[in-house]
């Protein structure tokens, strides 16, 4: 690579007075100027590689990337997030449309909601994508409007530079997608991808995930969420297969009665690291939050999952629930969880479990005095303890495949 | 059938079977009965292949094979059947899924060919009738919830599917009450064949009023230190195993 991390940083920090950038856009970018290069030494980023991917992996891309290739055999067909024409009108009243063409023709739209969703303005890389993102994907959905079936969105995720998908749901609306991020051309790089939530009164969304961008490429993304009144944000994410992977989860619950669920599955091997962290705080009283994450790590893999809740001063009779598994499959594989709870508020409910171990050895041996051979029973074993969390996905095609590549890995 | 000699066995260093006899024939119930500590679980554990335990001495054979040799799995296979003491509970799967796996997985080790859906279900709900079993239970995960006694009556039930010419009660007995107790032993006895057999494990002679052996071993101190009829073991009920205790230490000194 011709650039260095921090005199890209630099530059993009000094284009960012120029008035084709969003407020918001400037801030971040000088944010990311302070923040500087990740290392190992920053908390955030205690068990990452980061540092080493940096070196080998190209991070930003400096020519433009050449147009996406469609993707037939989905719903929507290909979303083009780069293409300054791609819009999908629904005659009911929802769309999604690309950012340039929300840029061309509806910036208000766009400049209302883009960047403002809080990050935690303590990694880099959101900061950047905030800042530098023009590609992405908008999504409205207009007041009491339900989808009745999800939305299916094959993304092969070309490009290397940051992409922002925003959703924006308004009152009492509903929707659901279901998301694959797939190898793409396999070239090696760095994805920076976030997805900014923007959830009002009542409204539900529901975002079923699965992250499998392959061997060559790492991805750092972003949920940046701000849930209103009795709102509800329903998040299921499936990291199979990746050199590295750091998902940020800064989930806001603002008003009242609003609900979040993460709900995660962690699967590295080899030498991959996936790397999962909420940042979950409760401004608001009488909210409620479900974090269910499980790791089970192969070979030489890391996953590390590491959670924290606040409960700010306001937020009475919060309910909040975290629990985090871990397994372990092979003598050199790690998993790591670290829960962090900080609690100002008084009449709160919170409780949060992390365990870590092997296959139980008394429930195999169970299992081969009846007959069935150590590798299957090892297998129906490791399939029992990702179970509870994929039958929390509906029944449906992202499941089955899920399903399948997980049955793929162990035989 | 089985044929063990001079047994010696550990666990993290410790002896436990200290040069164990035992032949058992097709046809026979054996009772093993002893204090605790005696070894009883032990020899259960090693004979179905549990690796926590080193056999250190002797020599093991099953149908002519040494079991000693052979993994877990190639036991039960080759009808080797033991019922735990402890049944295992294992979240997240079924007990559908295990029961057909292991029918499935026997059979393929047999060289049998695979049972079709509609012959496994006709099995299940035949031999769980056979425990009086409640259906609902199937739906659950293995032992997931089931009460001791339910367990129990599970371990019989499996028995019962996987047909083993050797079937080791490991103090089945324990936890159940009197009804749960005829029920198991009267499916225990429905099994019973000139060509299979059964060593019980137990504390208690009660069990044996149902499940009536050819012979009661009493084990003590990782030996059997006496074999006798169906009698023995009301003998025992009576008089304790002090008085055993004390010939035997007299027999291991002298």
């Amino acid at each position: 690579m011709s650039i260095s991390f921090d005199t890209w940083l630099n530059q993009a920090a000094k284009e960012a007075s120029s008035p084709k950038v969003l407020g918001r856009q400037s801030e971040a970018l000088q944010r990311a100027k302070a923040l500087g290069k990740p290392t190992l030494k920053q908390e955030i980023w205690k068990y990452a590689p980061i540092e080493s991917l940096l070196n080998e992996l190209p991070w930003f891309q400096e020519a433009p990337s050449p147009k996406p290739v469609p993707v037939p055999g989905h719903s929507l067909g290909s979303w083009q997030y780069q293409d300054v024409a791609f819009c999908h009108k629904d005659p009911s009243g929802w769309f999604v449309a690309s950012l340039p063409y929300m840029a061309m023709h509806q910036p208000e739209m766009l400049h209302h909601f883009f960047g403002a969703a809080p990050t935690r303005e303590d990694d880099v890389f959101a900061e950047i994508n905030t800042g530098h993102a023009q590609a992405g994907l908008f999504f409205h959905v207009p007041k009491g409007l339900h989808l009745n079936a999800p939305l299916s969105w094959l993304d092969k995720g070309p490009d290397l530079n940051p992409v922002r998908c925003i959703f924006h749901l308004e009152e009492d609306a509903s929707m659901a997608l279901d998301y694959r991020l797939l190898e793409g051309n396999g070239l090696p790089g760095l994805l920076n991808h976030a997805w900014e939530i923007h959830l009002e009164r009542g409204a539900k969304l529901s975002l079923r995930r699965k992250l499998a961008q392959g061997k060559e490429r790492g991805l750092v993304h972003h949920t940046l969420a701000k849930l209103h009144t009795k709102s509800c944000l329903e998040m299921h994410t499936s990291s199979l297969d990746a050199r590295f992977q750091r998902l940020n989860y800064f989930v806001d619950l603002c008003e009242e009665e609003a609900h979040a669920a993460i709900i995660g599955l962690q699967v590295p091997e080899f030498q991959q690291h996936i790397n999962t962290r909420v940042d979950l705080r409760h401004l608001a009283p009488n909210c409620t939050s479900h974090q269910e994450y499980r790791s089970i790590s192969r070979g030489k893999a890391q996953a590390v999952f590491s959670g924290k809740i606040l409960v700010a001063r306001d937020a009475q009779k919060t309910l909040a629930y975290q629990h985090a598994a871990g397994l372990i499959l092979d003598e050199q594989a790690k998993v790591y969880a670290k829960p962090v709870l900080e609690i100002y508020a008084d009449d709160v409910k919170c409780s949060h479990g992390a365990t870590t171990g092997q296959l139980d050895e008394e429930a195999l041996f169970y299992l081969r005095a009846r007959g069935i051979s150590e590798a299957l029973a090892q297998r129906m074993l490791t399939e029992a303890f990702y179970g509870s969390v994929l039958d929390k996905l509906p029944q449906g095609s992202l499941k089955d495949e899920i399903e399948n590549d997980l049955r793929k890995k162990w035989s | 059938m089985l044929n063990i000699k001079n047994l010696h066995a550990e666990i993290e260093g410790k002896e436990i079977l200290k040069g164990l006899n035992l032949n058992v024939k097709p046809g026979e119930v054996h009772a093993i009965m002893g204090p605790n500590g005696s070894g009883k679980s032990t020899l259960a554990s090693v004979l179905a292949g549990k690796e926590a335990y080193e056999v250190t001495q002797g020599q093991v054979h099953f149908n002519g094979k040494n079991l000693l040799e052979m993994a877990p799995e190639e036991r039960a296979g080759d009808g080797l059947f033991l019922a735990f003491q402890y049944p295992v509970e294992i979240p997240g799967v079924s007990m559908m899924n295990f029961l057909k796996t292991s029918i499935q997985e026997v059979r393929k080790y047999r060289g049998q060919d695979p049972l079709n859906a509609k012959d496994f279900l006709k099995l299940v709900k035949e031999r769980q009738a056979l425990v009086e079993l409640d259906k609902k239970l199937a739906n659950r995960s293995v032992n997931e919830g089931f009460s001791g006694g339910e367990k129990k009556r599970n371990e019989v039930f499996q028995m019962a599917m996987l047909e083993p010419t050797l079937a080791i009660l490991d103090e089945t007995d324990s936890g159940l009450d009197i009804d749960a107790l005829r029920i198991v032993a009267d499916g225990v006895n429905k099994l019973r064949s000139p060509s299979n057999a059964f060593v019980v494990i137990t504390h208690y002679q009660r069990l044996l009023d149902y499940i009536v052996p050819d012979v009661v071993h009493v084990l003590y101190q990782g030996r059997i230190v006496k074999t006798g009829p169906k009698e023995l073991a009301l003998e025992l009920e009576e008089k304790g195993y002090d008085w055993l205790k004390l010939s035997a230490t007299e027999q291991i000194e002298g």
